[in-house]
């Protein structure tokens, strides 16, 4: 029996090493999927690998990725992928064997592939498409009808977001000062708790006692990295079950998530989302406005033709009551007329009739006055005939008288006259008589005078009238 | 004469009447001044009646007149 050869750990552990360099001394592309990761705190990241069929791993390793590549090796697989490197994710790496005394086996990354994680994440989107299409559930929420208005708004978002603000201001400051009753249900927006955290948002809010005419779900502002979780399924699945209509402003940069497919409308950015909801309801007012001028219209319109026809009748009304007034008029005027002839032409008739009355009486009464008159004188006549005759006898009678009277008588006469002028001769002879015959006798110193040379101026004179006597003075003698 | 309420109509028929009358020379002078009188009365009435319902409608239709 040789004596045993003895090595130490160490010896042992470099000739195995010896070996392992030997025999893997290149990199190996590796697909593997990523049971754990973490960094140290001076910026190396370990991987926990692993490799499962079904539910049992059937290899597991440890891989590390040096700081010093990290940076480069994890940018170019985020802007790719748009995911961090994270835990469940299936990534094809290029590994180096690694053997060290202390740690044992394990690799060091050189190289992520972000082509085959992007395809691996496209299809497990493709798959969850397929499924929720299969279910029925990738239009699900699309059957809703929008409420005329959506007022009652129920948020999913991030409280702190960007992208919630600038709905709410976009909300808030509407041109038409529509009121927004919003609620918000904060939930984690991305990354791995980002799924569960919605969907329990989703269940307060189907379960409120609030009515909401809308589920928005908004998301923006933060990193664009790991917004898978809006591929997910179990997410979708409840989000399009949602008893409200979603609407989504997730703002893929790239393509679609799922979540905008399901979601009742899908719109880019949650300002986008408010606008939307805005606009809904601007639409409602605009047909509300559109109705109401439509009725004021229709009833300007039956208010004008109301009008139109009024005025027509009341024109009407008023040219026949004119009309008739006027006919009545003329016939009140023409009775007026016929009753004031008739009167006169009556009135002159009888008038006429009364002169012929007239005539007629003095025409009558004039032949009795003559009738009259020739008998009265007819009578006087004979009268007077037999009264001159009467006469005439007795004037005969009385001349045979009288020229016996006459004969006495002018004897008588004879006598008379020749007594007169005895008389007269008588009485001519008495100055008494004389005298009284306007005589008068001046005598001067008692003796009568008889011649004018008798008398000289201033001698007195007495005459004898046949009354009384008077004394006179000679003035002048001729 | 009715003492019933004249009317236009029981006016103008009564007018009518009397002018028929008064044509007809059916009438005596005793009664023709009391027939004219009574004409004249009738006339004043429609008259009155006529210019009243002209006011009445002309207002009646300015006021419509003033709604539309």
């Amino acid at each position: 029996m040789t004596p045993k050869q003895e090595y130490s750990l160490s010896d042992l552990m470099s000739e195995v090493n010896l070996v392992i360099r030997s025999s893997f001394d290149k990199s190996y592309w590796v697909v593997a999927e990523i049971a754990n990761v973490s960094t140290s705190p001076v910026g190396h990241m370990y991987f926990e690998l692993v490799e499962k069929s079904g539910a049992q791993i059937i290899a597991k390793a440890r891989a590390n990725l040096w700081s010093s590549k990290k940076r480069q090796i994890i940018s170019a697989f985020e802007d790719l992928t748009q995911e961090s490197i994270k835990r469940g994710m299936s990534v094809l790496l290029q590994l180096t064997v690694e053997f060290h005394a202390v740690y044992g086996i394990s690799f060091q990354i050189h190289d992520i592939d972000p082509a085959y994680s992007l395809g691996e994440l496209q299809r497990q989107k493709q798959e969850t498409i397929k499924r929720l299409k299969s279910e029925g559930l990738l239009d699900f929420n699309k059957q809703y009808v929008l409420n005329p208005v959506i007022q009652n708004i129920a948020v999913i978002s991030s409280e702190t977001a960007a992208g919630y603000q600038d709905f709410m201001n976009q909300l808030g400051n509407n041109e038409f000062h529509y009121q927004f009753n919003t609620t918000i249900y904060p939930a984690v927006m991305q990354g791995e708790s980002a799924s569960t955290s919605i969907i329990k948002a989703i269940e307060s809010i189907d379960n409120s006692n609030i009515f909401y005419d809308a589920l928005v779900i908004i998301r923006g502002g933060g990193s664009n990295l790991d917004l898978a979780c809006f591929d997910d399924y179990e997410l979708n699945a409840r989000l399009s079950q949602s008893i409200y209509p979603v609407f989504s402003g997730i703002g893929h940069e790239r393509d679609l998530s799922v979540t905008d497919m399901v979601a009742h409308t899908r719109l880019k950015t949650p300002t986008a989302v408010a606008d939307f909801i805005i606009f809904n309801n601007l639409k409602f007012e605009e047909r509300i406005k559109n109705l109401f001028n439509r009725v004021s219209d229709l009833s300007k319109d039956a208010i004008a033709e109301g009008m139109y026809s009024i005025e027509n009748h009341s024109r009407s009304i008023s040219e026949r009551s004119k009309r008739k007034v006027n006919g009545e008029r003329n016939n009140l005027r023409n009775c007026s007329f016929r009753i004031n002839k008739s009167s006169l032409e009556l009135i002159s008739r009888n008038r006429l009739f009364l002169r012929h009355q007239k005539s007629e009486l003095t025409h009558s009464a004039s032949n009795i006055k003559t009738t009259n008159n020739y008998i009265i004188t007819n009578t006087l006549n004979k009268l007077t005939e037999s009264i001159k005759e009467q006469n005439r006898k007795k004037q005969k009678e009385t001349e045979a008288i009288n020229t016996r009277l006459h004969t006495v008588s002018y004897l008588i006469q004879q006598q008379k006259n020749q007594l007169n002028f005895l008389h007269n001769s008588i009485k001519l002879s008495d100055p008494g008589l004389i005298l009284k015959r306007g005589f008068s006798i001046s005598r001067i110193n008692g003796k009568a005078i008889k011649d004018a040379s008798m008398l000289k101026e201033n001698d007195i004179l007495e005459t004898q009238l046949y009354r009384g006597s008077v004394k006179s003075k000679i003035i002048n003698k001729k | 004469m009715s003492k019933k309420r004249l009317t236009y109509d029981n006016a103008l028929n009564e007018l009518q009447n009397i002018v028929a009358e008064i044509e007809g020379e059916e009438i005596s002078i005793d009664e023709l001044s009391k027939k004219v009188k009574r004409a004249a009365e009738l006339l004043k009435f429609c008259q009155n009646k006529l210019r009243q319902t002209e006011e009445d409608v002309n207002e009646i239709l300015s006021q419509f007149d003033e709604k539309l």
